[in-house]
């Protein structure tokens, strides 16, 4: 086979047999990583430290062997793989896996300087949505009248939450219908637009695999240099096969995605309908319970300001207003860069649906600007010295 | 469907029309619009008395905290001036608000705050008597308005 | 490639030590090569208790850590030279006296385990471990039955009624999201307060010391869950009208009462069948000389009141043993110091307000043991049986009936009564004399930055709208307030807050008050004129 080059589509799959059968689809993600440490072209990997099913924490490696042990998919992780490497200051090398929202954090931080792209190395994966972890945990007790702790593994596929328990059953509800009570995928999850992670290294998934390499191998496309070095260098060191993507496979690629995405719009319509009635009034409403712990500012993927930014410094506890300047400097400033994934939604105290608010700024000037942040090198809008640059 | 218990004590209370006169902040670049101002009282033009103005070195210095904290602290409207695109003694500062403006004119706008509450406009140290109108114009425009949301009934 | 730095990486899998909400989190640490760790937290989103999320304080973790640890490199490899000289000190002090003259304190800021380990030491010395959290008050050995986590978190979503006694935006900020979703679906919210809290449907004005029963709002029922707190502030009286008006035996109405330290409740429980002082009676023994040894576990009492004076008489003690896993004020007046691990790094169990059993792990191959061998070392130096870290746990399940640890399940306890010293039933109160000169009632609302001494944006009071203009006070200007004897005098900013006239509140231990309640003066604090 020729050399993997940028913009190639491929199934690929671990060579090592154990890998491919516990990997997410193929174990090629494992693969690609377990060579580029071996041979030295990261210094470390990424690999999650699994308690159970519902619970793992991403941790650094720079052992082949934790790589290989950590094969599969967590839907029920929702990492932030963009704060995780600012902890590193840039003063590590580092192979990681990642989420499309993950990834759009990666660049914008690039954009912002605190990450530098020459010291990363990412592979996005496909991503339909994640999953609250203690929510599903509650579900399986509930729903599937399972024990949690008998599970053994969990899988989506074809609009299905399958839940594998220890004694092999395989236990599956729909999707749509855990989600009519919130116990699907997380909100921003169900409008999100980016299913595929092109912003990445390599875009990897499980759509598209079909025949018999379906659940065998993951369908690859290379998205840069650097994806395709490392993709090669899995094969040259024979621990990664790959064969070219049949031409159905990368229709039928194209049309999962078309349909999640349609999916996703529809969400999104119902989601961000317009408020009848009083607008602000609505705002201050959904925020009359923050606490003001800053944990929003604190995970945001797209925030580089650091303690001293102007959200936190103009903010003062005795002030009486109805919105805090906080939240008003946070709104404007993510308005041309929110990605929608969600984490603050995650980590708020309050439980006040922040990401639905962050959004809601966000979209009428992203979508005027026809701008997506994360997706490309473009100058964040409001960092423009002109307004004719915006258009 | 449970609802949630209505509260009433909780709602915003809004500031009621009667005795109000609206407060207007307006941040003046000091190489035009300032000078301009003084032009109008110099020239004794009629103008409306409920206007503060605020003097900064370029428009490009008020920032979004700045005006905000203007509506937050009570401010019916904001208005912001500069120098005519070009002439902007900072060679671009002037752009920059535009761009800024735009953002926040849009953010604004998501939480129903009326269009008349903030505006931008280009007037030269020459320009007394545009500076005279635009005041006028936009005391009207806010007074039809009305006291604006974020405006509490301590503040005075 | 550029230059690059080796680093490795522990994960602990743990609780926030903040207050007993029981919060799980993650503490990251990042160890690049040769040079000193990194902390960080993540979000522990499969905790059942908060999802990941986090207040203030606990977003606040690392700081909390770095500014507070001992170095501890040097416990990953068992206990040091200067460990074991200061063990032996400990051993000395408590073996010269009798055992009437000690006295243990524990407050519930450590594992189970410890605690456990530290009740063995007392039984070994023949005295109890004091908790000085669940014993203000003379029936509270009977209401423990009550107080010991009798309600759910999440069984608060489903209540149809909650009466609220504390304020959930400062004292517990957890229990937020839980009343917002008990809102939604259609729950009546009471506040017994002087505060008007957005979460509540109803604001009753509640002095502090105002009986219940002369609260007409105040009418529990079955499907009524109350929520309220013991710390060693709280009104006792207050808890015992709760618990009578209730009734739970009868009404089935469900009570929550939340507590101040991370492991108070399991504390608490483990402690139960000792016959334990009060802290106003420790302190008031080390005054008169007949207690000669106190021996402080994770237990600042110097942050834990709000006297400040209480360091003097700390400091009559004739050996202060201090055992602790953070740098706090007593550590400095301590005879003998113990250092132990941070909190983040212990192995073992704590007890939440809901009385879940709440496992704390790590990504450690060998965990470290440090405090919970040092108090076994002092129990073998004193001449008692030091227990092994699993026989320590399997007499933890065994106290609280349970197999296995699950932090998914809460156990059913069954409690039984208890017995404690005689103590005032009456609400501390500072300068209670009626002072002339005081226009205001000043009052402490409890939270984490004040139990553990940190800073936080939170040097301020909050007043009504209507009270500043009655005194006064200019916007933006600040307010002097004196205490009643006007010693003390300090000059704070404010915050207008919807309330009730005539009430001072405040978040953070100030000069002028030295109990929960106490009567001030506030004035504007006088224009200087420019020179
Ligand atoms: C949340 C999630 C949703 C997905 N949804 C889709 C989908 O809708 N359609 C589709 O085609 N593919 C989806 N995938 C991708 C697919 O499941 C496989 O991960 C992909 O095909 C690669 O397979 P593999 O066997 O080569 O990966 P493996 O060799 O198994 O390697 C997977 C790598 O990802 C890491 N990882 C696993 N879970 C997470 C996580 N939550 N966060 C960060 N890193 C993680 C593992 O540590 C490992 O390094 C999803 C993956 C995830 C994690
Ligand atoms: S201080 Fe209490 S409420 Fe805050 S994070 Fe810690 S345990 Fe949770
Ligand atoms: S100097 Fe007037 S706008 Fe820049």
């Amino acid at each position: 086979m020729t050399k993997v080059k940028v913009g190639d589509r491929l199934i690929g799959w671990s060579t090592n047999e154990e890998v491919r059968s516990n990997g997410g689809s193929g174990g090629l993600v494992t693969a690609v990583f377990a060579a580029a440490l071996e041979k030295g072209l990261v210094d470390n990997v990424v690999v999650l430290e699994k308690a159970n099913q519902f619970e793992a924490v991403p941790i650094i490696t720079d052992s082949v062997e934790d790589v290989f042990n950590s094969a599969g998919s967590m839907h029920m992780l929702i990492s932030n793989q963009t704060k995780y490497l600012q902890q590193f200051k840039n003063e590590a090398s580092i192979a990681l896996a990642v989420k499309p929202c993950d990834m759009r954090g990666i660049r914008e931080q690039q954009k912002r300087n605190t990450i530098d792209s020459d010291k990363i190395f990412t592979v996005g994966l496909n991503c339909g949505g994640t999953m609250a972890p203690f929510k599903i945990r509650e579900v399986v007790e509930s729903v599937y009248e399972v024990d949690p702790d008998q599970v053994k593994g969990e899988e989506i596929e074809k609009g299905k939450l399958i839940i594998e328990t220890f004694d092999g059953e395989h236990h599956s509800h729909s999707i749509d219908d855990l989600e009519v009570d919130d116990h699907g995928r997380r909100e921003n999850c169900r409008y999100c637009t980016v299913k595929i992670a092109t912003n990445s290294d390599l875009a990897c998934g499980n759509w598209g695999v079909i025949g018999e390499l379906s659940g065998r191998g993951t369908y690859v496309e290379v998205m840069t240099e650097k994806g395709a070095e490392f993709l090669q260098n899995a094969i040259d060191m024979k621990f990664a096969e790959v064969v070219e993507a049949p031409e159905k496979g990368t229709e039928i690629r194209g049309k999962v995605n078309g349909v999640m995405l349609k999916m996703a719009a529809n969400t999104h319509k119902e989601v961000f309908k317009p408020i009848e009635g009083d607008k602000l009034e609505d705002l201050r409403k959904e925020l009359e319970n923050c606490i003001h712990c800053g944990a929003c500012k604190e995970v945001c993927p797209v925030c580089a300001c650091g303690v001293d930014a102007k959200c936190n410094k103009y903010y003062d506890p005795t002030d009486d207003y109805d919105i805090s300047l906080y939240h008003l400097i946070r709104f404007l400033h993510l308005s041309d860069s929110c990605i929608g994934c969600g984490q603050c939604t995650d980590v708020c105290p309050a439980d006040i649906p922040l990401t639905r608010l962050y959004r809601r700024f966000a979209n009428p000037v992203q979508e005027e600007l026809d701008y997506m942040p994360g997706m490309d090198d473009r100058t964040p809008p409001f960092f423009l010295t002109k307004l004719e640059e915006l258009e | 469907m449970t609802a949630e218990i209505e509260c009433e004590q909780n709602k915003r209370v809004s500031v009621s029309r009667e005795g109000w006169t609206p407060k207007i902040v307006m941040f003046c670049c000091n190489w035009c619009s300032y000078a301009g101002a003084d032009g109008a009282g110099v020239a004794r033009l009629q103008q409306e008395t409920n206007v503060r103005v605020i003097r900064v070195m370029c428009s490009s210095r008020v920032d979004a905290v700045h005006i905000y904290t203007a509506f937050l602290e009570g401010a019916d409207g904001v208005l912001i001036t500069g120098c005519h695109l070009g002439d902007c003694h900072y060679v671009n500062g002037n752009e920059k608000t535009l761009v800024k403006y735009k953002f926040i004119k849009s953010m604004l706008d998501e939480m129903g705050i009326e269009d008349e509450r903030l505006q931008l406009q280009w007037i030269s140290a020459s320009e007394g008597q545009q500076y005279a109108a635009f005041v006028n114009e936009m005391t009207e425009k806010i007074r039809k308005l009305g006291p604006s949301p974020f405006r509490k009934p301590e503040v005075i | 490639m550029t230059k690059t730095i080796k680093f490795s990486e522990n994960v602990y899998t743990t609780v926030c030590p903040g207050c007993g909400f029981g919060c799980g989190v993650y503490l990251r640490e990042l160890m690049p090569e040769g040079e000193n760790h990194i902390l960080n937290i993540d979000y522990r989103k499969p905790s059942p208790v908060n999802e990941g999320k986090l207040c203030r304080f606990g977003v606040k973790l690392p700081e909390y850590f770095e500014q507070t640890e001992y170095n501890s490199d040097s416990f990953e490899t068992g206990l040091n030279e200067k460990h074991m000289e200061a063990i032996k000190k400990a051993a000395d002090a408590l073996k010269g006296v009798k055992s009437s003259e000690i006295a243990l304190v524990s407050a519930g800021n450590t594992t189970n385990e410890e605690h456990m380990a530290f009740i063995n030491l007392g039984k070994t010395l023949n005295t109890p471990v004091n908790t000085c959290v669940n014993h203000v008050y003379k029936d509270i050995g009977k209401l423990h039955v009550y107080t010991s986590g009798n309600v759910s978190y999440s069984e608060i979503e489903n209540a149809k009624k909650i009466y609220l006694f504390v304020n959930p935006y400062v004292s517990y900020p957890l229990l937020t999201r839980r009343l917002v979703h008990a809102k939604r679906k259609g729950a009546e919210i009471v506040y017994f307060g002087l505060k008007k809290l957005p979460i509540a449907c109803k604001n009753v004005k509640t002095k502090p010391c105002e009986s219940l029963y002369e609260v007409d709002e105040f009418k529990p029922d079955s499907e009524t869950v109350i929520i309220s707190d013991i710390t060693p502030y709280t009104n006792s009286k207050r808890i015992s009208e709760i618990v009578e008006i209730a009734n739970p035996e009868k009404t089935e109405a469900k009570l929550l009462f939340m507590k101040p330290f991370v492991n108070s409740t399991g504390a608490g429980h483990l402690s139960r069948h000792s016959k334990q002082k009060t802290i106003q009676n420790i302190i008031k023994g080390i005054e008169d000389g007949t207690i000669r040894v106190l021996f402080c576990l994770d237990t600042d009492i110097i942050n834990m009141c709000l006297n400040p004076e209480v360091e003097n008489v700390l400091k009559k003690v004739e050996t202060l043993i201090v055992m602790s896993s953070t740098i706090t004020p007593i550590c400095e007046i301590a005879d003998v110091l113990i250092e132990t691990e941070p909190f983040y790094k212990k192995e073992g169990t704590v007890v939440n307000s809901e009385r879940r059993i709440i496992p704390m792990s790590s990504t450690l191959d060998n965990p470290i043991r440090a405090g919970f061998n040092q108090i076994n070392e002092i129990i073998k130096a004193v001449g008692g049986n030091a227990k092994s870290f699993e026989d320590t746990k399997e007499e933890i399940l065994s106290e609280f009936g349970i197999e296995k640890v699950d932090e998914f399940k809460i156990p059913e306890v069954s409690i039984k009564k208890y017995d404690v010293e005689k103590v005032s039933d009456k609400l501390e109160v500072c300068c209670p004399a009626d002072e002339p000169d005081t226009n205001a009632k000043f009052i402490y609302e409890l939270n984490p930055f004040m139990w553990h001494n940190r800073k936080d944006e939170n040097d301020y009071i909050e007043i009504s709208p209507e009270f500043i203009s009655e005194i006064k006070l200019i916007k933006g200007h600040t307010a002097d307030i004196n205490c009643a004897c006007k010693s003390i005098n300090k000059t704070l900013r404010y915050k207008p807050t919807d309330m009730e006239n005539g009430y001072i509140f405040s978040q953070k231990k100030q000069p002028f008050a030295k109990a929960p309640v106490a009567k001030v003066n506030i004035k504007p604090t006088p224009l200087v004129k420019k020179q």
